[in-house]
């Protein structure tokens, strides 16, 4: 494969190729080979085709995830690429035997996982509906400890203690989704802090919030700060 | 998250109540969760995130049920119920939230009924007042 320098530059009129159709079949066969994993890392991809990337870039992590799917979509891309050069496609179909006899080998994983994944997407469809007839998430003894700490002389009907639990999972849902948001505005892949902190400081429903979680400030602002408000204060 | 943890502190000491640090807030596996389950598969959350929305959902329980308690005290009542907690949330800005809720109240009452029949069929006792049908329910522990 690297031996050669012919096929390097065809590959690399493929991937631009593939990147702008944004098809998923022809970019997984196109990252199979070591070198080209690389290359698609370093690419700056839409968040759709980034998770196509990470799916392909670690064989391992194919083995473990749903490893049937991109079988078959493989196979209907092999026939898609013979027209265009003999060579490749012979390469790629060996390269693609070994793979698919590493996977076989590891069907029990892939259909744990892929079933798990199917429940949680499941979910998430019951939630869009918006029925409510589930179980609470939160522990009610928990609730109830936390409401007593607030007012020990008020009493909490069972009710209230399930209005209280559905609404915390609203709140958790919404303030998730909205951190999210600021997540994916800085292409960044973790939901940090910062996310979070920007929330509360953007919307003025979460000002409740605002003590809890402020706004991260460097060192320097908040020294210049201090010192406009001048010594005597805090 | 140290002078988060010194500030609730104090007001547990201003309470008189002595609450475990591990009953303070949700547990975090729960909180983790439904934070995977609501965001999209690929989506990564720190640990530090699920700490801090620990820290902001049990602010919440307090920011609402105070402003439901506090509407109690008013009226003279000793219980709060579940429309308290619908009016508190529509005052303090979740509006989205009252309505589902009442839905969600109304079904629960509707099950409530059906679970009391069941009980006085079998005990054949009449109860007298809301507040000591709810007192009952919440200890036998009905959970739905």
């Amino acid at each position: 494969m690297t031996s050669s320098n012919s096929p390097k530059p065809e590959k690399k009129i493929t991937k631009n190729t593939e990147i702008s159709k944004t098809q998923k079949k022809k970019t997984k066969n196109a990252e199979t080979p070591k070198t080209e994993k690389k290359k698609t890392k370093n690419a700056e991809t839409p968040k759709t085709e980034k998770k196509k990337t990470k799916n392909a870039e670690t064989p391992k992590t194919e083995k473990k995830k749903n490893a049937e799917i991109p079988k078959i979509e493989k196979k209907k891309t092999k026939s898609a690429e013979i027209p265009l050069t003999d060579g490749k496609t012979k390469r790629d179909r060996e390269i693609a035997k070994e793979e698919n006899k590493k996977k076989t080998k590891k069907p029990k994983l892939s259909n744990g996982t892929s079933k798990q994944r199917d429940e949680g997407s499941k979910k998430g469809v019951a939630e869009g509906k918006g029925e409510e007839g589930k179980m609470n998430v939160f522990p009610m003894n928990r609730i109830r400890t936390m409401i007593k700490g607030e007012d020990p002389d008020m009493r909490v009907s069972q009710e209230a203690l399930l209005a209280i639990n559905n609404a915390v999972e609203k709140f958790l849902e919404q303030f998730s989704q909205e951190a999210y948001a600021f997540c994916v505005r800085d292409r960044k892949k973790c939901l940090s802090y910062d996310h979070l902190a920007h929330v509360v400081s953007k919307q003025r429903r979460y000002d409740f919030l605002s003590d809890f979680v402020p706004e991260r400030v460097k060192a320097e602002d908040a020294l210049r700060e201090r010192s406009a408000a001048g010594t005597g204060g805090h | 998250m140290e002078d988060i943890g010194g500030s609730s502190s104090n007001d547990n000491n201003n309470n008189g109540g002595i609450i475990k640090e591990q009953d303070r807030l949700l547990p975090i596996a729960n909180v983790g969760r439904l934070m995977k389950r609501i965001l999209p598969q690929n989506a990564k959350i720190s640990k530090e995130a699920k700490e801090t929305m620990q820290e902001c959902v049990s602010e919440f329980i307090s920011f609402v049920t105070s402003e439901a308690s506090e509407k109690c005290r008013k009226e003279r009542r000793k219980t709060v119920n579940g429309d308290d907690i619908c009016w508190a949330l529509a005052t303090l800005g979740f509006d989205n939230y009252a309505e589902p809720m009442r839905r969600y109240l109304h079904r629960y009452r509707e099950v409530e009924v059906d679970h009391n029949k069941v009980n006085l069929q079998e005990k054949g006792n009449s109860p007298e007042e809301k507040d000591d049908e709810l007192f009952k329910l919440s200890n036998r522990g009905v959970g739905l």
